[in-house]
């Protein structure tokens, strides 16, 4: 009996870390800097286990966005958005496999944050590509995850600043103005609205990413005789430094919204800890029974189990990691014509916008990522 | 004993085909009149009833004067306000064709404009016969723009103790023609759609 359960965990040990290793692959690339290498990897999510699915889907847009590739991060992400809303049923069979051996064995459905960031980059995407319609459903889609879950999602005033673009760009003020005034209620303050462009002039819109985003590790408590307790927790947030923009040889002040997409994770993870807690304290229990049951017959067995149990008893870390730390929007009003525009963060090397042409009482996108 | 190893032989072979049929790749073709509905989002049943439910009373509509042509149409794109990703062209398309069909209106090929662009340009570029080519300066203005929004408004049952997760979605789609001379809108009409669909929010 010993035998099989010690065989079995370190299948189950083999097989969660085997699926994780294409994702693990094409994360050291997108941040060594080897963008084609990072998209490489995830070629195929389907090739993926169904369990990190979501997770190659999300990372594959966000790689695929910053490539340029606006068009596949897009088919990416809605692959994403789909399989989130094939995943809101509760799947029994996972549940107990989760209470008996670790959260590490059900699909991973993403954090209530990450939900909502798949279609704001589904948002970002569409506005690149000047897709005012279907950045408009992302937009409303967006909201509904926002509905969801209130609590957790308040901080994230990037997202709301979008949706609130996408309003304006569809000749919808109304919608917009009420997405301004939630954003500015959220924000504590502030004089957001929406602004036709005047005679004369463009607007320029970047989506600036900046740093990474806080990942999950594990903290683990133990108690007597063998229980041990291993739950999820975001690491801090890095500091973003200040941006600074030059245009044309002069420097500039753009209105900046800006969202720590780690407070928001770390909101998000807090509001389902009731659940993952329980779910903790019910695995705890039974596999204490079975333990004492294995015990009851041999004590050898049972020593085993608890070590084989102890070993088994594992934190979900999975998370999205190559999402920005911080995502900020900047709306630059420009008289129509070519500029040339400098924007730093800090010591990372600044980014050269040259001859960038901005057309008359229209919009120009960019997403730049530091 | 015998007859034990046989019922078991069966009850396996049962089993086993049960586990097959599951896992078998079917495919068969619907009868696209027929209404059917996997879940509360539009769908191409959706599609038909917007459509017959809108150009029935346009065709019988007695909004455009008498004149000796038909009146000359051009279809705008509906606008997409829901928050689905829908292909409204397959709505226009299909309302232009039966307009067509009834015989009482003509319509401009928006879509086809750079091509005939092209296409015409390229009569005038010496290949062709001078006989043969189109005279330009001869397309038919528009009397009438044909559009649309089409809308949504979804309603979840509120997070409560439950097994079945609800759901509730309305669609409409206003359809307007308004005059190019004037700017009026000239005829104004309303598709709705309502549905509610349930699904248990625990599954295997």
């Amino acid at each position: 009996m010993a035998k099989h359960i010690a065989f079995g965990a370190i299948f189950i040990l083999i097989l969660t870390g085997c699926s994780s290793l294409p994702l693990q692959k094409a994360r050291d690339a997108f941040y060594g800097g080897d963008l084609e290498k990072a998209g490489r990897s995830l070629e195929d999510c389907t090739d993926i286990s169904k369990k990190d699915r979501l997770l190659c889907y999300m990372e594959d847009g966000v790689i695929l966005h910053y490539s340029g590739a606006y068009e596949k991060s897009t088919e990416a992400l809605l692959d994403a958005s789909r399989f989130m809303k094939q995943q809101e049923q509760i799947s029994a069979s996972e549940q107990t496999s989760a209470v008996l051996i670790n959260d590490r064995v059900t699909t991973y459905k993403g954090e209530y944050g990450e939900r909502l960031w798949v279609h704001t980059f589904l948002m970002m995407d569409y506005l690149l590509d000047y897709d005012y319609e279907d950045a408009l459903v992302e937009a409303r889609q967006a909201l509904e995850v926002y509905d969801a879950h209130p609590g957790s999602l308040t901080d994230d005033y990037f997202s709301r600043a979008l949706i609130a673009l996408c309003f304006e760009n569809m000749q919808l003020p109304d919608d917009a103005r009420i997405e301004y005034e939630k954003l500015s209620k959220a924000m504590g303050g502030g004089d957001f609205a929406a602004v036709a462009i005047p005679p004369g002039k463009g607007e320029l819109v970047l989506f600036v990413g900046q740093g990474r985003v806080p990942h999950k590790i594990s903290t683990d408590m133990a108690f007597p005789p063998s229980i041990r307790i291993s739950v999820p927790r975001y690491t801090d947030s890095q500091p973003a430094p200040p941006l600074t923009f030059r245009c044309d040889d002069r420097d500039i002040t753009p209105l900046e919204v800006s969202t720590d997409l780690g407070d928001v994770d770390r909101k998000s993870l807090n509001d389902r800890s009731a659940a993952y807690l329980t779910r903790q304290a019910l695995r705890a229990g039974a596999k204490e029974s079975i333990a004492n049951e294995i015990g009851e017959h041999n004590q050898l067995g049972e020593a085993m189990a608890r070590i084989v149990f102890f070993l088994l008893e594992e934190a979900d870390v999975r998370s999205w990691e190559t999402l920005p730390g911080h995502m900020t929007l900047v709306r630059i009003e420009l008289d129509a014509g070519v500029h040339d525009l400098k924007i730093s963060s800090g010591y990372s090397n600044p980014v050269h916008l040259e001859a960038l042409d901005i057309p008359e009482g229209r919009r120009v996108y960019r997403s730049i990522r530091f | 004993m015998q007859k034990n190893r046989f019922g078991s032989l069966i009850i396996t072979a049962c089993f086993a085909f049960l586990v097959l049929a599951g896992c078998m790749a079917t495919t068969k073709n619907l009868n696209p009149e027929k209404e059917t509905h996997y879940d509360a989002t539009y769908d191409f049943s959706d599609k038909k009833q917007i459509v017959e439910r809108l150009v029935k009373p346009l065709i019988a509509a007695s909004v455009f004067p008498v004149q000796e042509t038909k009146p000359i149409l051009i279809v705008y794109p509906v606008v997409n306000e829901t928050s689905e990703h829908i292909s409204t062209g397959g709505i226009t398309d299909d309302i232009r064709m039966k307009l067509i069909q009834s015989g009482k209106f003509r319509f401009i090929n928006e879509n086809q404009r750079e091509n005939i662009e092209r296409e015409t340009g390229y009569q005038y570029q010496g290949y062709v016969d001078p006989a043969q080519r189109v005279e330009q300066g001869r397309q038919l203005g528009a009397d009438y723009i044909l559009s649309g929004t089409l809308r949504s408004i979804k309603k979840e049952q509120p997070k409560q103790w439950r097994l079945m997760r609800k759901e509730r979605i309305y669609y409409s789609l206003d359809l307007t023609i308004t005059d190019l001379k004037t700017g009026e809108i000239v005829y104004a009409d309303q598709a709705e759609l309502a549905r509610e669909a349930s699904q248990p929010i625990i599954g295997w």
